[in-house]
């Protein structure tokens, strides 16, 4: 790699801020730099809050107007870790798949509310897919539009009636999501005009 | 690949820039270009410039961030690639960056995992081996080698209120000897002085001995034993007879611990008196002994300490039970029992792999093989013994008797047929010139004929000492799982069988297999017929058949046995590592043969949950294809693909691999014989076998070179000149016990048992070999499977089990799977 001067590359570990010609700014702790290419990887905590999670972004440096170093690393980098490959590669496959049988849901018209549920079982049963715009769920149950319990159908046993409650608590669950931000909007409500 | 490429172009240089978007791949990303559009997409990979490849992108509406309606198909773009001229940003959100790193065992990996869902680090402790960076620290004087067991209990007791049930008497598994004075104690005492002392004094042993100790010896083989304290300590204890073992387990406790057999290496020293020990009948009494030779057996005081006799070896000492020098021999290594290793020159005990004979007394676990060694005809375990004594009514003839039609080409069929010893001689030395390198053969055959004579006077005497026997009957019966150990080792393979005149079977096999069989393993040979009878079973089973059905199906109680013991086989099959050299050796054929002539004893006996041997086996046996046998991957993996037994087998293999080559080992010398009469019976039900048979013995089975390792060698018996192979090793069984008072087929059973677990009864085998059969030859390729074991059946996640998954391959840096160009 050639060595950059001093100055012009980043050290992993320090935390910078980027502001990029769209106007967007970025910041993160740098974790690779690759001065032939001028990407800058960051890190930043993730955008959802979860704790084990981060994002990711690759900064194209020619393509960023300003840049400010927050703080300098403090430590030396962890070595890296060795990846797996297939198991990425899989997840990769995997991804792809499931978008694509959304999208041809999608395709096929099927409501809001039946991509969500969808979205739902999906959290719970990896096993399901559309077809046109049923549900199936594990080969065995579908679930037609309007997508509520009743709309459940496949042999009598334990998937079925799993599947039935899968669905009823998800509708449960929207409702009360609705309802709360019903209270939710009211009460900003009243505090703004208190406050006002 | 990649790794090979010396020079990684581009960013492929970088390797934490490679390694952040390698573990991103897979992950949504949001991709912002020049002009603004933000393309969502699964990222998949990129190049060495920096060109980015995303799959499944859809070009996102303006708003950012927002979770907008996800796409219509129709919207999707399967695959992307952005140049870095076109990049501004790409943003992969909500990745777990550990995703692909979990599963590596590193410290880093440990130390981050999460500990009941908690994300808490974990703080390594600093190893204390020592402070020297391993250089300066003294092997030798470091007596403690790791924990000590009492400190583990303590410290559980302690910390956790754990008390441990552990009895040091093993008295679970074993009844102690008792060392009594009478006349039928001293009486077996004195024969199994004289056996032992037969056994090694046959020069072909000797050869043997000489080369596991000191030529074969690897490094690891000379250090990596314990090493016993003075010869001179407690050797009483340690050394417990392996006479009595033998007799074992006839005699009322066989202790293992008490009385130990010492391998002929160690004492090489008294080699001498050994010699002399010859000349001692047989039926003087045990106080003598010490000339016999490296039978230490102990007096009834168990431990050598007290007792008066004078620790050297030399001494003559008409000390009673057991000889001094045999307590002065190295053997006397405290209850490790493992010290047969010594180094101590050319006399040193076997190979690490032999050494559970010598052991097998002192330790519980090596009972087994050691057992089986002395004794040839006792069966290594606990089970075995109780199949062998069953047997023991039953006179011997079975071994002679069975003409075996070998439908395998093999050169000699005829000659299989024929059971005289003779016959057998003269056909050993054709095989001979085969193998090559082993010449044993020949050797053994006459050392063999010899041990013949002795051993069933000795069966005999054993029968009556078994019927007294006190062992304990509900002693649990002691799986080994050992036996893999031996894997490692195929050459120690200790136990040079002793031909027996009446295999004829051997010979004819090797004619058949002898070209494509490399020396050491011409005794495979027999699996020619074996293939045969495999494809019977196959045939007439149904696919998916339990255990049970296959008999029914079959219609004979034999085939199903037949099939048992080919999968006993088989399960070395899965230790496919081995070289297509060990093809040739079939296993399942002799195990099918021994099987046999099991069942002709007792077309009754039940069948025993060693399913997952059976079933190895089966699939070997079933598999239409010779091929796919041979391969170890091939035989282990139909099997899988039947059932969930797959990954049993797997694990098991090893074991197996050691009493395959036990059951080989049998029926090649003496049952050979016995072997081939299976298939004529057979043959008749299933034409298709033969064709099959002509194939197979090509289809070469590297179990067997797996087995030949195993302890099954170890034993004393050595007399067969063809004790450097190892499947020869196990011959010698066949010669000593089958012949006499085993039935040939029971002595198989038993080895076979072994092999798959322990101390399992033949007739289960065969039952669960049934059931695998059927589905393996659907599920194999007839030429795939056997090269390849991973990728031969393909059979599922069992099968990974013992092949690494290619996929599992961690690339550390660089994603090259990714990257065509680069790699």
């Amino acid at each position: 790699m050639a060595a950059p001067g001093p100055g012009e590359y980043f050290s992993v570990g320090s935390h910078v801020s980027c502001l990029t010609c769209l106007g967007q700014r970025l910041q993160g702790e740098v974790v690779a730099f690759d001065y032939q290419s001028k990407m800058l990887t960051l890190k930043c905590a993730s955008s959802s809050g979860k704790p084990n999670l981060n994002d990711v972004i690759l900064i194209n440096l020619a393509y960023v107007s300003e840049v400010d170093i927050i703080n300098d690393r403090t430590e030396t980098p962890p070595p890296l870790a060795s990846l797996n490959v297939s198991k990425l590669a899989n997840r990769a496959r995997t991804e792809k798949e499931d978008k694509l049988s959304q999208a041809y849901a999608i395709s096929a018209g099927v409501s809001v509310e039946g991509q969500q549920l969808f979205q739902t079982i999906h959290k719970t049963i990896k096993d399901c897919k559309w077809q046109e715009k049923n549900i199936i769920v594990m080969d065995d149950v579908v679930i037609s539009p309007p997508y509520q319990a009743e709309n459940c159908k496949g042999k009598e046993g334990s998937a079925l009636s799993h599947v039935r409650k899968i669905v009823e608590k998800h509708f449960r669950d929207v409702e009360s999501q609705k309802s709360m931000q019903r209270s939710q909007a009211q009460q900003t409500q009243k505090d703004s005009t208190l406050s006002s | 690949p990649f790794q090979s490429s010396p020079v990684f172009e581009g960013v492929y240089n970088n390797a934490r820039m490679l390694h952040f978007l390698t573990a991103v791949v897979g992950s949504t990303c949001d991709i912002r270009v020049k002009n603004g559009s933000v393309y969502e997409g699964i990222f998949k990979t990129l190049s060495s410039r920096c060109e980015l490849a995303v799959d499944a992108v859809h070009k996102r509406s303006e708003e950012e961030g927002s979770t907008s309606a996800p796409p219509r198909r129709e919207e999707i773009t399967d695959t992307m690639i952005f140049s870095p001229s076109d990049l501004v940003t790409m943003i992969c959100r909500d990745v777990d960056l550990n995703y692909a790193t979990r599963d590596s065992f590193t410290d880093t990996a440990i130390s981050s995992s999460r500990v009941n869902g908690e994300h808490k680090e974990k703080v390594l402790q600093r190893w204390e081996g020592g402070d020297s960076n391993g250089e300066s620290y003294d092997l030798e004087n470091d007596t403690s080698n790791g924990w000590d067991a009492n400190e583990m209990f303590r410290y559980n007791e302690v910390k956790y209120g754990v008390t441990s049930t552990y009895d040091s008497s093993l008295s679970m598994y074993t009844v102690p000897l008792e060392r009594g004075s009478s006349e039928g104690y001293r009486q077996r005492e004195a024969r199994a002085a004289r056996l032992a002392s037969e056994i090694e004094s046959s020069p072909q042993y000797r050869h043997r001995v000489s080369l596991e100790n000191e030529e074969g010896k690897t490094e690891e083989e000379k250090y990596s034993a314990v090493v016993r304290d003075g010869a001179d300590r407690e050797r009483g204890r340690e050394s417990p007879r392996d006479r009595e073992r033998e007799r074992g387990r006839d005699s009322p406790g066989a202790n293992s611990r008490e009385g130990k057999y010492i391998p002929l290496p160690q004492r090489q020293r008294e080699m001498n008196r050994e010699r002399d020990r010859a000349d001692r009948g047989p039926g003087g009494p045990s106080p003598h002994n010490r000339l016999s030779g490296g039978y230490r057996s102990t007096p009834p005081s168990s431990s050598s300490s007290s007792s008066p006799r004078p620790p050297l070896p030399s001494a003559a000492g008409p000390q009673a039970g057991v000889s001094p020098a045999e307590r002065s021999s190295p053997l006397s290594g405290r209850g490790g029992g493992f010290a047969p290793h010594h180094p101590q020159g050319s006399p040193t005990a076997q190979s690490p792999a032999s050494p559970p004979a010598p052991h097998g007394h002192s330790v519980p676990h090596s009972h087994s093989l050691p057992h089986s060694l002395s004794d040839a005809g006792r069966p290594v375990n606990g089970g075995e013994w109780k199949v062998s004594s069953e047997a023991k009514p039953q006179p011997p003839a079975a071994s002679p008797s069975q003409p075996q039609p070998s439908p395998a080409p093999a050169e000699e069929p005829t000659k299989d047929t024929s059971t005289a010893p003779n016959t057998t001689a003269a056909s050993t030395g054709p095989i001979s010139d085969r193998q090559s390198p082993a010449a044993p053969q020949p050797a053994r055959t006459p050392g063999s004929e010899e041990v013949r004579s002795e051993t069933t006077e000795r069966t005999e005497g054993v029968a009556d000492q078994v019927k007294k026997s006190t062992l304990n009957p509900n002693a649990k019966e002691f799986n080994p799982i050992k036996p893999q150990m031996p894997m490692s080792k195929p050459n120690t393979a200790p136990t040079p069988p002793r031909p027996t005149p009446p295999s004829p079977v051997v010979l004819q096999h090797p004619g058949g297999q002898g070209p494509l069989y490399n020396g050491p393993y011409l005794s495979y040979v027999s699996q020619i017929h074996s293939v045969p009878l495999k494809s019977w079973c196959l045939n007439s089973t149904p696919p998916s058949g339990s255990v049970v059905a296959p008999r029914s199906d079959h219609g004979t109680s034999a085939p199903p046995m037949l099939q048992a013991a080919a999968s006993a086989a088989g399960a070395p099959l899965v230790a496919s590592p081995y070289p297509q050299s060990y093809l040739q050796y079939n296993p399942q054929q002799y195990s099918q043969q021994q099987v046999i002539q099991a069942m002709t004893p007792y077309p009754g006996q039940p069948v025993y949950p060693m399913l997952q041997g059976g079933a190895r086996m089966i699939g070997q046996g079933g598999a239409p294809h010779p091929q796919a046998l041979g391969p170890p991957g091939g035989p282990q993996f139909p099997a899988q693909g039947d059932g969930p037994q797959g990954p049993q087998q797997g694990i098991y293999a090893p074991q197996s691999f050691s009493h395959h080559s036990g059951a080989v080992h049998q029926p090649q010398p003496s049952s050979t014989p016995t072997g081939n009469q299976p298939p004529p019976q057979h043959a008749a039900p299933s034409p298709g076998q033969n064709a099959q048979s002509g194939p197979q013995p090509q289809s070469l089975y590297h179990s067997g070179p797996l087995s030949a390792p195993t302890p099954p060698n170890m034993p004393p018996g050595h007399t067969s000149p063809q004790g450097s192979y190892p499947i020869q090793g196990y011959s010698i069984h066949g010669h000593q016990g089958i012949p006499h008072t085993y039935p040939l087929g029971q002595l198989a059973q038993a080895h076979v048992q072994g092999a798959m677990s322990g101390p399992h009864h033949s007739g289960s085998h065969g039952q669960p070999q049934l059931v695998m059969l059927q589905p393996p030859p659907p599920q194999q390729g007839p030429g795939s499977v056997p090269q390849h074991p991973q990728h031969g059946p393909q059979q599922g996640a069992h099968q990974h089990f013992y092949i690494g998954h290619p996929q599992a391959m961690q690339v550390q840096t660089h994603p090259s799977p990714f990257h065509p160009p680069g790699n």
